[in-house]
């Protein structure tokens, strides 16, 4: 493909310049110029060819078609004098006064995300650490069949296990023995009163959730690190946990970051169990006890009485679009980090 | 480790191996002199390699594994109760079959070794890493491009590196397997230019299936076969007078 593109522009160079559209117009043709020299097993090959093309080139279509319809649904919020770009901070939330802020729910959303990407990092690389460089292999085979499963379970599942289980600790044990600690009570974090449905909870299920996904992708990243240079680093003198943290980790780094980036667009995307524990308050929360209202919760709950209200339900897909827009940037800038350090181990 | 009065710097007795119930060495005797090279020859599969992963003990990783008999290292058993492995395997370096450079910088991957083993003076791993590229005459071809990650440099270049990361540690011994078998001949006489070099500092143990290489570079020489170890002599005795069958079929190109 590179070498067809340096000959065009190479013709270019020596004929007259051409118009940029006669130039597009010759791309386009030249498959079927192609096409039409073409024997029967080259004709074969184009249709392949386009065939792999529609799968590839309608992923990104989607995208796209998402995103406009979006914009075209919440265009009306953003260009309208109740509401206007700067919902995207306004914190107060209320249809009924036409206050449409969505600060609070992305304040909701980022609290839960941090607290679960803040957990379920550190200790699914922990686990993937563990099933890789230490666990005997009898061991590893069912315990990494138990992590898949635990990502297959349904999330509306996480949630009413979380309800009965994760809530009542908040509330009973978890929030009177920080309260009652005088080493942790001052802690601006730990304040409030609470009925255990709060940030926390909902950052600590989802947690539960992205662990399989983070010990997954990070293990398969471990392992595949070639064992040589594990003998490199032995032979060097070092021990079992310098040669798993210095050279394997930073190996597979790169993997890993794939593992925390798949991990990040679920905790902001993830609704259902989120919708159940977190109380679901308009309010920023202030300490992890609060409870807080998160962008898909408040989507999932008001979308059924918006409908017939314009002005709300193009708020509502503003959220959405809001939503997409963080996810993407997530994904951008976890990429760009990845290349990069890929680039200075070497492998591209 | 203390030191002990020694003669030679490695000292094999009666050493035997296994992977699980598969023996692999049978009763190896021998001894590798102070700034010499030694070449272990033999066909493919004849346990050239398990031979010198036994020296450093990096078959310690295999669970299957068990050995029996003495290897003295500067007069100790590195078998023996008390004897640390990781000491150990810092005082015999190895370079590998393949070159494995870590995914990092030339520097970093040089500096890997002095690290681990508690230097961290700024100025002193600078001098270190500039010296052990020196040695292993890479220096000039890499010294504006430091920061650039090991794994890109060419596969002769990434095998020097690999043995500059080895000589950081400064290592009395170094093992090396086969260390020029995935080079090009270029690259390869390169890398033996180098061994012939680093004898004047270094014991070096060379595992190679190559006999012009062994006659080339090599003092003495080992000949494994099955296991055995059939052969043990100045390499130009063994090449030019071979006492066993086996030794003669094996140079001669009949068997390997």
């Amino acid at each position: 493909m590179n070498q067809e593109a340096d000959s065009t522009s190479m013709n270019t160079m020596d004929e007259k310049p051409k118009h940029l559209m006669t130039m597009i117009l010759e791309k386009l043709k030249r498959p079927f110029i192609e096409f039409r020299d073409a024997d029967t097993p080259g004709r074969i090959d184009f249709f392949g060819r386009i065939g792999l093309a529609i799968p590839a080139l309608a992923s990104t279509l989607v995208i796209i078609l998402i995103l406009t319809f979006l914009w075209y649904e919440s265009a009306p919020i953003f260009t309208s004098p109740e509401g206007g770009p700067g919902i995207i901070i306004g914190p107060t939330w209320d249809p009924n006064r036409n206050l449409y802020g969505i600060g609070v729910f992305i304040a909701g959303s980022l609290a839960c995300a941090a607290i679960a990407i803040g957990l379920a990092v550190p200790l699914g690389i922990g686990g993937a650490i563990f099933l890789s460089e230490y666990c005997p292999n009898r061991l590893r085979v069912p315990l990494r069949m138990i992590v898949e499963m635990m990502a297959a379970i349904p999330s509306i599942v996480y949630g009413l296990w979380a309800l009965l289980v994760i809530v009542p600790f908040i509330e009973k044990s978890f929030a009177p023995a920080v309260q009652n600690n005088i080493l942790f009570s001052w802690m601006p974090w730990f304040q409030g009163s609470t009925n255990g449905l709060s940030v926390l909870a909902g950052g600590l299920i989802l947690t539960i959730m992205l662990l399989p996904t983070v010990v997954a992708i990070s293990n398969d990243a471990l392992q595949s690190v070639p064992m040589n240079l594990r003998e490199a680093s032995y032979a060097l003198g070092a021990t079992r946990s310098e040669t798993a943290r210095r050279i394997v980790m930073s190996a597979a780094l790169p993997g890993i970051g794939a593992a925390v980036v798949l991990s990040l667009g679920r905790a902001v995307g993830e609704t259902m169990a989120v919708l159940m524990v977190t109380g679901n308050s308009l309010q920023v929360p202030y300490s992890l006890f609060d409870p807080t209202y998160v962008m898909t919760s408040i989507i999932t709950n008001q979308l059924g009485y918006a409908f017939i209200f314009p002005l709300w339900r193009s708020a509502l897909f503003a959220v959405g679009l809001i939503l997409l827009i963080m996810s993407i940037f997530f994904t951008i800038t976890a990429k760009i980090l990845i290349r990069w350090g890929m680039k200075t181990r070497g492998y591209v | 480790m203390s030191t002990q009065e020694y003669t030679n710097v490695i000292e094999v007795e009666n050493l035997s191996t296994w992977f699980g119930s598969c023996k692999i060495l049978k009763e190896i005797s021998c001894y590798f002199e102070d700034n010499s090279v030694t070449a272990i020859m033999g066909p493919s599969g004849c346990g050239k390699s398990t031979f010198l992963r036994t020296l450093n003990r990096l078959n310690d990783l295999v669970p299957s594994f068990r050995q029996k008999g003495i290897v003295r290292f500067m007069g100790e058993n590195i078998y023996g109760q008390g004897a640390s492995v990781y000491d150990l395997r810092k005082r015999i370096g190895m370079v590998f079959q393949k070159p494995n450079p870590f995914p990092m910088s030339i520097y970093d991957n040089i500096a890997y070794g002095p690290k681990l083993h508690g230097l961290n003076d700024k100025d002193e791993l600078d001098k270190l890493v500039e010296g052990s590229l020196k040695k292993a005459a890479l220096w000039d071809e890499v010294k504006d491009e430091l920061d650039k990650p090991g794994p890109n440099l060419s596969g002769g270049q990434q095998q020097r590196l690999c043995i500059a990361r080895a000589l950081s540690v400064n290592p009395p011994v170094l093992l090396m397997d086969e260390p020029v078998s995935s080079l090009d001949p270029i690259s390869a006489s390169k890398i033996e230019e180098l061994i012939t070099d680093l004898k004047k500092d270094y014991t070096i143990i060379l595992v190679t299936h190559n006999v012009q290489q062994a006659f080339r570079v090599s003092d003495q020489a080992a000949f494994l076969y099955l296991g055995e170890l059939v052969e043990f002599d100045r390499t130009k005795r063994i090449l030019e007078a071979p006492a066993d069958e086996r030794t003669e079929a094996f140079i001669t190109g009949r068997i390997g």
